[in-house]
């Protein structure tokens, strides 16, 4: 369904005597219909830079990206936005609360897209069932995003993104500003709605544990350059790269002995 | 457990209420805690819980519209107050802040920072301790990383001589890789100087590799109180073992994630006096009667519920 090859993004600096910077470095991968891909990786390794060239907010330097067949790449940002794949590619922010507009309540901010993107008039019956499918009651319906917990901003976001029927949502650490009982909600909210309505993911994390629970599959960035890839269960397990194994050790675990205990104290 | 001198820092039945316009929001309700020097302790809950109102009050940086309704914090059996104007007396605790970057100076060079606090002789030091590069003390916080700023700020707080770190959400916003880096780092820190760390975390996980001990704490009242190997192999309170629940490491697949119910309850008005009753499975009618009592478990675990799991 996606199809990425070769992509690279290269950042002119400011100033005197700055180098560009290569944001993204001959990046290439395949994403078919239903499968959930992880992309994780430390803060600037390029996560961020490839998924906005994928969801067309940005150019790509080099490279081509196709998506169902059609080189969406050649199209420019500005055009992209009447293309009809603009309504199957969806993005969902890392904070849902600075990317809601304030202004509009819940039920409008569902509405928008449907209106701007589906082109449909009367919208009341759609907004409800989306709403419903992401479990935001109908209270919350007529509520500002400050009236709204991060949990529920968070799932207005998602609301927003499927209202066009995508068939790929790109997700940038849609949970990190999250508690952990209400990260573990949103998330079995993101796998609950894969399955019932057929989406592709690409999950942009830094959390190793969050992509072993919603990806089949994982890709490890640095610097811009793909580090590692392959099943999720098995780069896990036993990751090939130095890198890939210095961010396995980094993840804290459960009922792992305390760092004071190993150490020096009686 | 109460009232012993030796304790380096005691925190005796405290309890703090805000007065807004919605009301009297009950933020803190009987707070019991110690911490002994070089313990590294967590302090876990969901946002609203009062983790930060708790770490404040310890460190003196509550806003005059908090008012101690009850109970006293006791620094090597002195009184100290928990509000920021009430404060005389100067205690060796230090505070590093959830937004590293937000809680330095923008236009100070971080090493002139750091001499404001302990004097240019020891500038230098201080960053060797933090293993940063020394020769970055002329820069500015937005010519650092993330990473590197939450270093400046625990050189910062190092720069005081604490023996009681108190790190509110040290890593929020930090990826693995750097967040394992500073967490190393406060570990260490605590071990060499024998500095006490109160780690407060929404990350149950996070906690559970880096502290000796954790206090759950739910809606201003501390729940449960054990060591990391009692709290994650057989935690008693509902709360604590649903919040473990909850974790990604605790999972198997997505469909094994485990949520909270409900929400925490209103802190204005009359609360129940389980707060946590109304999101509870184990509820029984004579949770509404009294209190629930704070039981000894084992040594040194403490659960305040009526209906611990066993």
């Amino acid at each position: 369904m996606l199809n990425v090859s070769n992509i690279s993004k290269t950042f002119a600096s400011r100033g005197w005597g700055a180098k560009p910077t290569k944001a993204v470095d001959g990046i290439s991968f395949d994403l078919a219909a239903g499968e959930s891909l992880g992309i994780v990786g430390e803060s600037g390794s390029g996560k961020s830079t490839l998924a906005r060239m994928i969801s067309r907010l940005i150019d790509p330097t080099e490279g081509k990206i196709f998506f169902d067949g059609s080189d969406i790449g050649a199209i420019s940002p500005g055009a992209f936005v009447r293309r009809p794949e603009r309504k199957r590619i969806q993005y969902v922010f890392q904070d849902a609360g600075d990317n809601l507009t304030p202004h509009l309540t819940t039920f409008d901010a569902i509405a928008d897209p449907l209106r701007r993107l589906v082109g449909l008039r009367n919208v009341k019956a759609r907004v409800e069932a989306l709403a419903a499918s992401v479990s935001l009651g109908e209270s919350l319906l007529d509520r500002y995003p400050h009236q709204l917990s991060g949990g529920q901003k968070a799932r207005v976001g998602i609301a927003r993104a499927l209202a066009s029927d995508p068939k790929l949502l790109i997700l940038d650490e849609p949970t990190a500003a999250l508690d952990v009982s209400v990260q573990a909600a949103v998330l079995k909210l993101l796998h609950n709605l894969r399955g019932q309505f057929g989406l592709s993911y690409l999950l942009i994390t830094h959390d190793v544990e969050v992509v072993r629970l919603m990806c089949e599959r994982i890709m490890v960035m640095r610097h811009g350059r793909l580090v590692e890839e392959g099943l999720t269960k098995d780069v896990l397990a036993a990751p090939q790269s130095d890198y890939g194994r210095r961010l396995m050790a980094s993840v804290p675990k459960l009922g792992a002995t305390p760092a004071s205990a190993r150490s020096h104290r009686s | 457990m109460l009232g012993i001198a030796a304790d380096m820092l005691v925190v005796e039945n405290l309890s703090i209420h805000f007065s807004t316009r919605r009301g009297v929001v009950q933020a803190l309700d009987a707070i019991n805690l110690e911490i002994e020097p070089g313990e590294v302790v967590g302090l876990v809950g969901e946002s609203g819980s009062g983790k930060s109102v708790l770490s404040y009050a310890v460190s003196g940086l509550l806003d005059p519209a908090a008012e101690v309704v009850d109970g006293r914090i006791l620094w090597q059996g002195q009184v100290i107050a928990p509000v920021r104007e009430h404060r005389k007396v100067r205690v060796p605790i230090a505070q590093i802040f959830q937004n590293p970057r937000g809680s330095l100076n923008p236009i100070r060079s971080v090493g002139r920072q750091l001499a404001d606090v302990a004097g240019r002789k020891q500038v230098r030091a201080l960053m060797e301790s933090v293993r940063l590069d020394p020769g970055k003390a002329t820069q500015y916080p937005f010519e650092l990383s993330g990473g590197q700023c939450q270093r400046i700020s625990i050189a910062l707080a190092l720069g005081c001589e604490p023996q009681l770190l108190i790190a509110d959400e040290p890593t929020t916003g930090l990826d693995v890789t750097t967040e394992a880096a500073v967490m190393a780092l406060i570990s260490d820190l605590s071990a060499r100087r024998g500095m006490a760390t109160l780690l407060v975390t929404h990350n149950l996980a996070l906690a559970a590799a880096h502290c000796d001990r954790i206090l759950v704490m739910h809606a201003g009242q501390i729940v449960e109180n054990a060591s990391v190997e009692a709290l994650v192999r057989t935690p008693r309170h509902p709360y604590a073992a649903q919040l473990l629940a909850s974790t990604p490491q605790h999972a198997q697949t997505a469909d094994d994630l485990q949520t909270v119910p409900g929400h925490l309850p209103d802190l204005t008005g009359s609360i129940p006096l389980c707060r946590f009753s109304k999101r509870c499975t184990r509820y029984t009618p004579d949770c509404d009667l009294t209190t629930p009592p704070l039981l000894q478990v084992a040594p040194k675990h403490f659960v305040a519920c009526r209906h611990p799991l066993c």
